[in-house]
């Protein structure tokens, strides 16, 4: 029959266990394996509920372990993908713990944005000539529109030249962002502010 | 210690966990220096050989976060204990990079210390 610290113990690994869900499986089952061992070296093999308590107590909420390796485990495969989405969801989770997190994110969103709208104007432009463009709205205002609507009252800049410039730019926007955005994420992973206190 | 230092203790406190934070990362790498660890008994050595107070659970993913970074690398050795015991040591990356870091940190250390001289007068 299992003792009352045995059963806290399986309780702790078992809500770990829970939130490393998205782990491997294997990893999974070598983190849970590795805070057992810590605990029953650390209270004795058949501990009382006290002893494990106090273990645990030292070691923090499992909730919040399992969200610290899968906060790692996000990082580390955003640090390496070419994927927009994963890099975004990288920085967003870095943004709930500091703030540069949150401006790179907000970055990565804008480069983003500014890539693809600058793609697809050069896509658009021969479908609606009249309503794509970069366009001069003022002393120092330009407004970029995709043929969505009508276009501004003012004047056109680029002309034809918004296709090859737009894809160019377009391209060059997406890599130079998705680059930045592996770079702050590598910078922000190794950041101390992140370990909690 | 100062009674506005005491009254005003939760700045100093928040001060003292971002410097345990910020060289946490170099005590890991140093206790590993002379050989393979396992997890409990890189706690034990933070705590015995530096007074160094960390929470438990935070040196198991920062050892996740060296073995990601090729720093460290990790082996499960089966022994007396009655379970397996994951081991980590380091690797060659991670004794350049401690080597490094020492260097940094004492020329910092250096420098502060000396900036902090007229202050050690004033405590006496």
């Amino acid at each position: 029959m299992m003792s009352e610290g045995a059963r806290r113990l399986e309780d702790y690994l078992a809500e770990l266990r829970k939130g490393l869900g998205r782990l491997p499986g294997a990893e999974t089952e070598e983190i849970v394996a590795e805070f057992r061992g810590h605990v029953v070296e650390s209270a004795g093999v058949d501990p009382s509920e006290r002893a494990v308590a106090a273990v645990l107590d030292r070691l923090g909420p499992a909730g919040e372990l399992a969200s610290q390796y899968a906060t790692e485990s996000l990082l580390v495969r955003a640090e390496r993908s070419r994927s927009p989405w994963l890099l975004l969801r990288g920085l967003v989770r870095l943004a709930t713990v500091s703030v540069a997190g949150f401006f790179a994110s907000l970055g990565l969103v804008f480069g983003y944005g500014l890539a693809v709208s600058l793609f697809l104007a050069a896509v658009r432009k021969p479908i609606a000539p009249d309503r794509v463009g970069l366009w001069q709205i003022g002393e120092d205002a330009v407004s970029l529109t995709l043929g969505w609507g009508e276009p501004p009252v003012g004047r056109e800049i680029l002309g034809w030249w918004i296709v090859p410039i737009g894809l160019l730019a377009g391209v060059c926007g997406f890599w130079v962002t998705s680059w930045l955005g592996r770079w702050c994420i590598r910078r922000l992973r190794r950041s101390p502010v992140r370990l909690t206190s | 210690m100062p009674s506005d230092v005491r009254e005003d203790g939760d700045p100093i406190q928040k001060w003292e966990v971002q410097l345990r934070k910020g060289s946490l990362e170099l005590a890991i790498l140093a206790s590993l220096w002379s050989g393979r660890l396992y997890g409990l008994e890189i706690l034990r050595h933070l705590e015995e050989g530096s007074r160094l107070t960390v929470p438990e659970g935070t040196v198991y993913p920062l050892l996740s976060r060296l073995r990601a970074d090729g720093l460290v690398e990790a082996e499960w050795v089966e022994g007396e204990a009655g379970h397996p015991r994951k081991y980590y040591r380091l690797t060659p990356k991670g004794r350049r990079q401690a080597l490094q870091m020492q260097r940094s940190w004492s020329s910092f250390a250096a420098s502060l210390d000396h900036l902090l001289a007229p202050l050690r007068k004033e405590k006496r």
